[in-house]
Parts: structure tokens; sequence; C-alpha cells
């Protein structure tokens, strides 16, 4: 009505990106632009085996198919500045890459720079237990604790360190669950990742310790394609996490990841992401282009994959971490927060894919608004013919702070058999004027008093995060909500 | 403590005028009432005094310790020292009452530049205070108000006016919804919350909860204005005799 | 995506030949006053095409199949008295009846003057003024239009038209009986529109249930305009049978303070896509629709609807249920848009489906797209079968498994039948609704 509309609906100020920074660390840069001797290029530093050369060129040709078609996926509700490929450079490394075995032999700067990200990397190997793969620029820098994991028999290292070291397993599973024909973005990554993180829990191995990978785009002009790769074998239990920043540049930079996960009998894998790339100016300039294909497979009975995600940043984030329930008995979830302010455009969501008996997935997702943004779930349900008893039940909840920013729900639900329970509940609105008044009223300034209220809406995602992470996003969504309500 | 004159107040939208022309002083340490029939602007005059959005004073002043309350923010109120009890208190899913109070009790108690409370000492004053209107102590994880029964919700408003000890308490309707029971607990809440540097003022449609907390003064306000004001035996005439005979009707002289 | 049209051999070649030919006929060389307005759908048609074969809107029909069929054009032998309908009851004296899209004054009754002050019959023998008639027939939402619409309108010949004139009541509600004549494979695209000026009230019957057994394929355009303050109940029912397509388009404009109430009614065809798309362009609208769909046998219904919400302080409330059995496959997709500065909107939209075997499929899409704060909008999507619980406590009293099933269904449909005003439009479709059920589960 009066005053305080017009004071929390105020256009988002702009607000300090807090890990703007740029890290001076010499890089070893590929030539601008992509083609068939870039790809070659890419797999030659990483003195890679021709079978995955082969798989590269096979990729890249795709991707040439799909360019001239036009083919960039269109059906997101984002409005995209058409890309230059050829503008993007493809591969940086930063130029001191010796295999390490200790973080005493990373380049201290880069440490440093982990530190100013709140990522103390040896203060979480002491203190916590978090193994921790780092990956900047595309190029995976520090492997924390691959020693204490190694005993229980847990692989936790580098994609290129795989692809050298247990090339059985890439090969058996890289490309399975997301081939490189999955789509526009994935099949880019599968011609020009350049690292990333992989991860194999042995048989009946309950993981000793959370993993975690930070990504970090630090050159200008560079595109992150970095691959993730997880399988937990039969029985074995991962709690996963992913972080990622970015500098604040002024062009926008790409991202464009793939996550594979592969869940087999009774195993467990529990994905967490905090989403924090740059996502560009209050106006719309710079912020990452994040065009990400996440997607694991229960392959066997009883398994179980989760997603959880927290995404706050990049200008374009397009992704759906999508499960496939092919297993009987097995579960997927997807939990996600989504936070949009200034220009931000985000449509994401999930897909349940149930295959299997008995399959069950939950989906609870929340919107906040801001801003100018825009804020899309867009989710699938599917329930093929032989998925007897299927069960799906998917709430999605927006909230908008503004009056001048979106809040939109797509879900498809696509049922084929009798027997399956599909549920869909979506609502929308605005923090609640008789709320903020009660807060105030008991003294609470209108800031706090939002903050409390998003921070409830959203507390049933963030309580599915791991402790330690828990407390870095929740921290992240009050710094997001200040600057944009502020 | 609180001087209220010649208050008139609009609905903002339709411009409905509400109070028309309410005087009332209240002084530290006093209890009032304030009754009247459904309509007759008793929660406006609650809502006004809060800082609720939606209404327009257009006459009238609100001078609160000597200062203008109606300049006040409604979180500078609360600050001050203004309470109220909310007649329908608002759910905040996902919000825990210990996260919630802390940070209403912290900024009052800053505001007062009393030191802040640790997590230890405010659980503490937390588990001390809802014994006062035994609300289990398990509450502090629960949402506010969310899953809350109707005497709960009124009890929580009792507890967090002992949580936040205001100087200036306003019941709107805390005894409506309430069986006998919760009504003489919540009472004795309000009793032993009585200072002599806390004033009370009591929105009340019926005179049960009089029975409980003794007020020193009973205003009644029909149609915007306090018509009658009398000590604690103008309740029991009210219970008694009803509104009507404060009414102005067709035969008044009055009105004629 | 845009087809080539040099290419005869494209989809829209057949069309295209055959519009040129109506287009000549209808003005015989000199103008009916037309010719702009199916110009302007001809261009407007020829330009998009129809929907190319992954367009989101069209995701689940692949339309284009349907439409690999010679067809013939022109109308066949007209009906020398009105065939019966389960829907229609007694005959009073509110009834149109269009053949092929064409008003027949001989089979239809219609309140003389006395009695009823609007206009019910053709729109080329309408007084309302041209320039008024057709900037009723030419409004569109751009957000929703299609390529059938433009074809429609390139097509136009004739249709019918209902004019309730301001602060005037339809005494009774109006039947308007839709037959189609014509050989195999006729392809026929009826126009009709419904004007209920300010403060005027009325319900309307729309029925396309006769079927003639034999292959029809229509393109129906209805556009309703609610006049400020008026109040307007519209139900429309499809039941031509087995061998009937349906291309439906239903375009509401609502004025300031209106209510206009829909239901949607389907209960057989071959393909029945319908876009129901709602506009309410002034404050304080209200806008119900609902609808109840019944998809046995290879059936293929896609429901589409649209609210546009273009204005603050509006209300719509939504829900669409329905039973797929058999090969069947429904799709429901419905859209609650709430522009930007249209605050404290209202809008529900509720949709539930029971599908009755594993050859069956539903997709179901609801949509929110929201672009101002201060509202409060929620959809709900269920897909599910008949509760097991419920079965087995009607069982153990002694009910036969098919009647318990039987019973139940109907159960799920009478909340949404239960919204038809018209007591014995209702009395009647619970009935039908009934039978067709216990043929479902018999």
């Amino acid at each position: 009505m009066s005053s305080s509309d017009t004071k929390y609906l105020r256009e988002v100020e702009s607000s300090e990106y807090e890990h703007g920074f740029f890290t001076d660390i010499e890089a070893d840069k590929a030539p601008v632009g992509l083609s068939e001797e870039i790809v070659r290029f890419i797999s030659k530093k990483k003195e890679e085996p021709e079978w995955l050369l082969e798989w590269r060129l096979k990729a890249f040709k795709r991707f040439e198919a799909l360019v001239d078609e036009h083919a960039t996926p269109e059906w997101a509700h984002l409005t995209i500045k058409e890309i230059d490929f050829q503008s993007i450079c493809y591969y940086s490394a930063p130029i001191q890459r010796p295999s390490l075995d200790s973080l005493d032999e990373v380049d201290p700067q880069i440490i440093e720079t982990f530190n100013r990200l709140g990522i103390p990397l040896a203060e979480q190997q002491r203190l916590t237990g978090v193994a921790v793969d780092v990956i900047m620029d595309s190029v995976s820098v520090a492997t924390t604790f691959k020693a204490e994991l190694a005993e229980k028999g847990v692989i936790f290292c580098s994609f290129s360190d795989a692809v050298r070291d247990h090339p059985d397993l890439v090969k058996k599973y890289m490309g399975s669950v997301v081939p490189y024909t999955d789509n526009f973005y994935a099949t880019l990554n599968s011609a020009v990742f350049s690292d990333g993180s992989f991860c194999y829990i042995p048989p009946g191995v309950h993981c000793p310790m959370e993993l975690s990978t930070y990504f970090r785009i630090n050159e200008a002009g560079t595109g992150q394609f970095e691959r993730t790769l997880i399988i937990a074998d039969e029985g074995s239990y991962v709690s996963y996490l992913e972080g990622c920043t970015a500098p604040q540049r002024d062009e926008h930079q790409l991202h464009a990841a793939v996550v594979e996960i592969i869940a087999h009998k009774d195993a467990e894998v529990k994905y967490s992401t905090i989403q924090n790339w740059y996502p560009g100016s209050e106006e719309g300039v710079g912020g990452v282009y994040n065009f990400v294909t996440k997607r694991g497979i229960c392959s066997g009975s009883g398994s179980k994959i989760s997603w959880t995600q927290l995404e706050t940043g990049s200008a374009i984030t397009w992704k759906y971490p999508s499960v496939i329930l092919k297993g009987d008995n097995s579960i997927g979830e997807f939990y996600s927060v989504a936070f949009t302010k200034g220009r931000q455009q985000a449509d994401t969501g999930t897909k349940m894919i149930h295959i299997g008996k008995n399959t069950r997935s939950t989906i609870i997702s929340k919107g906040i608004s801001g801003g100018r943004s825009q804020n899309s779930y867009r989710g699938l349900v599917k329930i093929q013919k032989s998925a007897t008893n299927a069960r799906n039940f998917s709430q999605c909840d927006s909230m908008l702070l503004g009056d001048r920013s979106g809040a939109h729900t797509f879900p498809y639900l696509e049922i084929q058999n009798s027997t399956a329970q599909v549920e869909h509940e979506a609502t929308t609105s605005r923090v609640g004027e008789d709320q903020i008044f009660y807060c105030k009223q008991r003294g609470i300034s209108e800031i706090d008093a939002i903050k409390l209220i998003v921070n409830g809406f959203c507390k049933e995602i963030l309580a599915q995060l791991p402790m330690e992470f828990a407390v870095e996003a929740q921290k992240l969504l009050a710094i997001e909500l200040e600057s944009s309500v502020g | 403590m609180l001087e209220i004159k010649n208050l008139h107040v609009s609905i903002e939208d339709d411009g409905t005028e509400i109070l028309k022309g309410v005087t009332l002083t209240v002084n530290a340490g006093e209890v009032h009432a304030i009754m009247g029939p459904n309509g007759s602007g008793k929660s406006t005059l609650a809502s006004v005094l809060a800082g609720r959005d939606g209404y327009v004073v257009t006459e009238g002043s609100v001078i609160y310790k000597g200062v203008d309350l109606l300049d006040m923010a409604p979180d500078k109120r609360a600050r001050e020292g203004v309470f109220l009890a909310f007649q329908y208190p608002v759910e905040l899913p996902g919000v825990s009452m210990a996260n919630f109070l802390r940070q209403a009790v912290n900024s009052v108690r800053e505001h007062r530049n009393q030191k802040v409370l640790s997590a230890m000492e405010f659980l503490k004053l937390m588990k001390e205070k809802a014994q006062l209107v035994q609300l289990d102590p398990s509450l502090k994880q629960r949402a506010v108000n969310e899953g809350f029964s109707g005497g709960e919700k009124k009890r929580n408003e009792i507890f967090q006016l002992a949580m936040l000890e205001p100087t200036l308490a306003i019941l709107d309707e805390t005894d409506s919804g309430l069986d006998i029971d919760a009504l003489r607990v919540v009472s004795e809440g309000i009793n032993s919350l009585r200072s002599s540097d806390r004033a009370f003022v009591i929105i009340t449609h019926y005179q049960r909860l009089l029975d409980y907390v003794i007020p020193d003064f009973v205003h009644v306000l029909v149609d915007g204005r306090i018509v009658e004001s009398g000590g604690k035996e103008l309740a029991l005439k009210l219970e008694d005799q009803g509104y009507d005979w404060l009414k102005p009707t067709e035969s008044d002289p009055i009105t004629a | 995506m845009i087809p080539s049209l040099d290419d005869n051999n494209s989809l829209e070649a057949q069309f295209l030949v055959a519009q040129a030919l109506v287009a000549a006929s209808a003005t015989n060389g000199q103008t009916d006053g037309f010719d702009a307005f199916r110009e302007a759908g001809r261009i407007r048609f020829s330009s998009q095409g129809f929907p190319a074969p992954r367009t989101e809107l069209w995701k689940y029909t692949p339309v284009r199949r349907w439409l690999k069929t010679d067809f013939s054009f022109d109308s066949g032998v007209g009906f020398s008295e009105l065939p019966s309908s389960e829907y229609r009851g007694d005959i009073g004296s509110y009834h149109a009846v269009c053949v092929d899209g064409i008003f027949i004054p001989s089979l239809s009754s219609i309140p003389d003057k006395d009695e009823f002050e609007g206009y019910i019959g053709a729109i080329s023998k309408a007084k309302m003024p041209l320039d008024r008639l057709l900037s009723h027939l030419e409004t569109i939402n751009p957000r929703t239009e299609t390529a059938f619409d433009a074809l429609n309108q390139s097509f136009f010949q004739d249709g019918l038209l209902v004019h309730i004139p301001h602060d005037t009541e339809l005494a009774e509600p109006l039947y308007i009986t839709n037959l189609v004549t014509s050989g195999s494979n006729a392809f026929m695209q009826p126009r009709t529109l419904i004007v209920a000026e300010s403060a005027s009230k009325g319900a309307i019957i729309d029925l396309r249930d006769h079927d003639s057994g034999i292959t029809t394929f229509e393109n129906s355009v209805t556009q309703i305009h609610v006049g400020s303050g008026a109040q307007l109940d519209y139900y429309h029912v499809f039941d031509r049978g087995p061998l009937s397509h349906l291309i439906r388009k239903l375009n509401v404009y609502q004025e300031a303070d209106s209510t206009c109430s829909t239901n949607e009614l389907i209960l057989s065809g071959a393909l029945v896509r319908t876009d129901l798309n709602f506009l309410p362009d002034g404050e304080g609208c209200t806008t119900n629709l609902n609808g109840f769909y019944l998809a046995q046998s290879d059936t293929h219904i896609d429901v589409h609807t649209m609210v546009d919400h273009a204005k603050p302080d509006c209300v719509s409330n939504e829900l669409f249920k329905g039973i797929i059995g058999d090969t069947a496959t429904a799709v429901f997709n419905g859209r609650v848009l709430v522009r930007q500065d249209a605050q404290r909107i209202n809008a529900y939209q509720s949709n539930r489906n029971i599908v009755l075997s594993d050859t069956a499929k539903m997709f179901s899409k609801p949509e929110l797209e929201i672009y101002a704060d201060d509202v409060k909008c929620s959809h709900g999507a269920t897909t599910g079968q008949i509760d097991s619980e419920a079965m087995f406590y009607l069982r153990s009293r002694g009910i036969k498994e098919s009647v318990a099933r039987n019973l139940l269904l109907q159960a799920f449909a009478a909340d949404v039948l239960a919204l038809v005003s018209v007591d014995s439009l209702r009395e009647r479709l619970q009935e039908i609704v009934a039978e067709r059920l216990r043929k479902q589960s018999g």
C-alpha cells in the first residue's frame, strides 16, 4: 500500500560482486577460436590417448553440423545474445602445472585466490576433512586427501589423471549418461573439455568424507568446459559438493559443463552445488553464461541420486540436473533454490525419467526473483510404460521481490502408465505485507524481515545441504538479498 | 506515557472514517481496557498505534514518551517499547521462533543500549519466559505461528511480550478464541508482566478477560468515539446490559 | 521452417488453392465487405504455415500428420430436418442451427423482436455496422494466434452472430446446433461471434454432437466479446464420434467488471485440439474456465488454455479434469500469464487426470508466467488412478468391482460437471457421462 511497498520493491542497487577479483597467474592458453586443430591441440596438450581424441573429434563434427543448422536450444524462457563460438579461448591452464602431491606444491597465488574466495584449502583439509579438487580455468590444480581416500579404494582425482590412470573406467562410463550427441552444449563440451573431476567409490564403501570441487574461471575471454564423472559402485555412498565463482568482467564468459553420475545397485550419490558465477552488472553487462548438462542414472535397483542446488550467480543459467530412474525401487531427488536479481535470467529445473518399477521422485524448487530478472522453473516428469507404481511429487514455489521481475513455472508431466501417481503443485506470491509488518512490530528492520522470510522460504532446501555448505549458502543468500532489497 | 488527542483515522483505500476523534491518556503502570461492539474501531486504534499501513490519520495527534508516535516507522516504535499482541498472529513459514525472536530481542536491546544476548543467554531467557504462558520449550524449533493452534498463537503473543519487555503493551482481542483454561493461563501471564513502568491497553469485546486482568480504567468505544469511561465496574455493567444503552438510537434525543 | 509456397506439394498448397476459389466466389466480382479480412487471413496463414514438427505449442499434437489428406472444401447435401440430440432436449424458442458454419433459418427457432431485442442469425445479414462487425472479427490476441485462426479467416464466407444488446438478458439458454453435411474428408471452417454488450446477461450452449458417421474436419473459431459488467455463461460440447476431427479456437475478450464462465466438454473424436484463450482486458473481471475430457479408444485430445491477465484486480478460476483410457492420448496445457502492472491478480488452476490403461497417455503442462509481484497464483496437476482405498471400501460393502469403478469415475467427473449452471444441460451431461463411463468400465 504505502511506503513499505516502494521501499522493499525498490530497484536493485548495484551490488559488489564479492568474488570479482582477478588472479594474475601466468596461463598457458590455446589460440582463440574453435576448429579441429584446437580440439587436437587440447588433446595433445593433455597427452591424451587416441580413443579420447577420436571421441572429441566425433563430438566436434557433430557440433559443426549443429552450428550449421543453427540448432542452439531456443525453447527456454531466456533471451540470449548470439554467442560467437570463434571468439572464445577453449583452453587456458595456469602454467605451473606439475603433478602435485600436496598443497605445498601449488602456486601460492592460487592458494591465495582460494583463500580470498573463502575456500581455505589447507584449512579445510585440516579442520573439516573435506577432500577438495580445485579446477581453475578448466584445469585441476589441486586435489587434497588423495592418500587417505586411496586407502578406502576411493578414486578422487582430476579427469586428466583418471584418463591416464584409470582409462578403463573412463572409457566405460564417459558419455554413458550424457552422450556427446545429447544437446548443443554437451556436444561442445565433449569436443573441447579441458579437465574436471573424476570419482569412483568401490562396492560397499561409504566415502569417509565429503568430496568437493571448486570451479573458477580466471583468464579473460576463456570458456570453461569441465566434465565430472562420478561412479558409485554397488552399495556405496558419496556426498559430492561443487562450488563455482568467476571474476568480474565486462564480457560474457561461457561455462558449458557436463556432469555424469552412475549409481549402481543400492548406491547413493548426493550432489550439492552452490553456483555463484559472476552474474553481470545490474545493467546486464558481462556475466557468465552457464549452460550445464547434469544427469545421473540410477542404473541399479534401490539406488538413489539426489541433486541439491543453490543458484545465485550467472547472467544466464540453463541447467536441468536430471535422474534416469532405471533400476527398480530407485529414488531421484531435486532440491533447488534459484535466486535472480538485476538482469539475471535463470531457466532451471530437472528431469525425472521413470523407467523402473516402484521408482520415486521428489522435486522441490524455490525461485526468488528481484530486480528485472526472469526466473523460470522447467521440469519434466516422465513415467514410462514400464514404470509400474511410479510416484512423483513436485512442489514449485516462487517469490517475487519486485514488480519488474518475472517468475514462471513450466512443468511437463508425461504419464504413460495407469498405476502412476504424479502430483505437481506450484504457487507464486510475494513476501506478505502482513508478514513484514509482524516482524517490524517486533522491532526487526525491513531488510532483516525480508531476509528472515526468504530464508524461511528456502529452509527445506538449505537443510538438504551438508552442514559446512549450508552455512556458506545461507551467508551467500543473505548477501544477495541485502544487495537486491537494500 | 501515551497521549492520544482527537484522533481521526480513515481507511486509505476508500476514505471511510473509522475513528472520529478519540482522546485517551495512559500513564505508566496503568491498565486500560477498551471495549466496544464489533466495528466500533477498536482494532483500528491498535493498528494505528502500531503503525500498520492502510490507514490515514486525518486529524489529531499521538504523543508517546513526549514524541510524535505517528512519525515513527513500525519497527522504530517496537524498539521504543510499543508492543502489539495481534488479534490474528501471522505465520512465517520456515522461520524458526528462536531465529525470529533472537533478531527481535537483540534489535530492541541494541536500541536500548543493552548488551546483545549470546545464543546461550538467549535460549535460557526463552526457556524461562516460555514457562510464563506454559508454552512447550520445543517451540524454539517451530516456525513462527505455523501449525500453532489458536490458543498457542495467543499464548505465543504474550510470550513475545515477555521477551521484548515493552513499556506500552497493546493487546488486540487476545482473549478471543480462548477456552477458559487458556484464558486463565494468558491472564496470569499478563498479570505477572504488570509493573509500575509498563502500561497496558487491552482491547476486548467481552468482559471475561477483565475478570482475571483487573483494569484501572474502562473505556467504551462506539462508532469511532469513546462514549463512556469509568472504572472496572463499567465492564460489569456492559456485561449485564450490553452496548445498546450506549448507542445513539433514533429515539435518543442526542442524535435527534 | 516457413513452407515454401512455390512447392505445390506442401501441406499448405491445397488450402491456398481452395482459398483462392472461395475468395473469388464469395465476392462474385464485387465486394461483400469481407475481402480485406479474408486477404489479411491469407497473408498471415501463408507466412506462418502449419505448425512445424517440433513447435513447442504443438509438442504433443504433431498436427501435420492429420493434415496429409485430400480434403474437400465444399458443402454437401443439407438437412431437411433436425437430427436428434442427446444434449439438447426439447427445442424451445432459442435455438440456432448452422450447417457447415452457415446459419439455416428454416431449421432454427429464434425469438421474435418483441421477446428479444438482440440478433441471432447470419453475420452477413446482421444490422450491426460493418466496421463494428469487422472490429470484433479482427480481435486477435497476437500472443495466442495460430495458423488455423488465419486459415479460418481466409476462408470466411459467413457465420453465426449472437448479439445481446446493452442491459438485455437472454430469457432462456440459447442452444446452437452445429451440423456438418459434407461428403467424406470435408474440411469446414465455421465461425461464431458472440457479442454480449455491457450489463447484458445470457447463457449459450454450443453443440457439436451430431455424428454423421463420416470423416469430418472442422477448423472452428468462436469469438466472444463480454462488455463491461456483462455476465455470460458459455458451454461447448464436442461429441461427434470416432471419425471427427476438430481444431478449435475460442477467443474471449472481457471488459471491466464482466464475468465469463465457460465449460468445455469433449467426449469423443479422432483428434480434438482446442485453444481456449481469455483476455480479461479490464479491471474487476472474473473468468471461470472449466472443462472435462473423456478420451477413449484411440482419441487424441489436446486442450490448450490461456488466461492473459492484462489488467489489475481480476480473478480467474480454472478446473480441467480428464479420464483417459484404452489407447487414447490427452494433453492439457494451461497457461496463466500475468502481465507487468496487472497487480492483485488471483489466479487458480487445477488439472486432474485419471489414466485407466497402460496404453493411454497423459501429458500435462500447467504453466504460470508472472510479471507482476502483488499476485496470488497457484496451479496444481495430478495424474493417477482410481483411489484403491475407496475401491476397497465400496467392494467391502458388497459392490461389484465394475460398478464401484464406475461410481468412483462418476464422482471424479461430478465436481466439474456441477459447475454447469444450466440445470437441464447439467442433468443430461451427468447422465451421458455416466453412461459412457459404464461402457468404459463394463
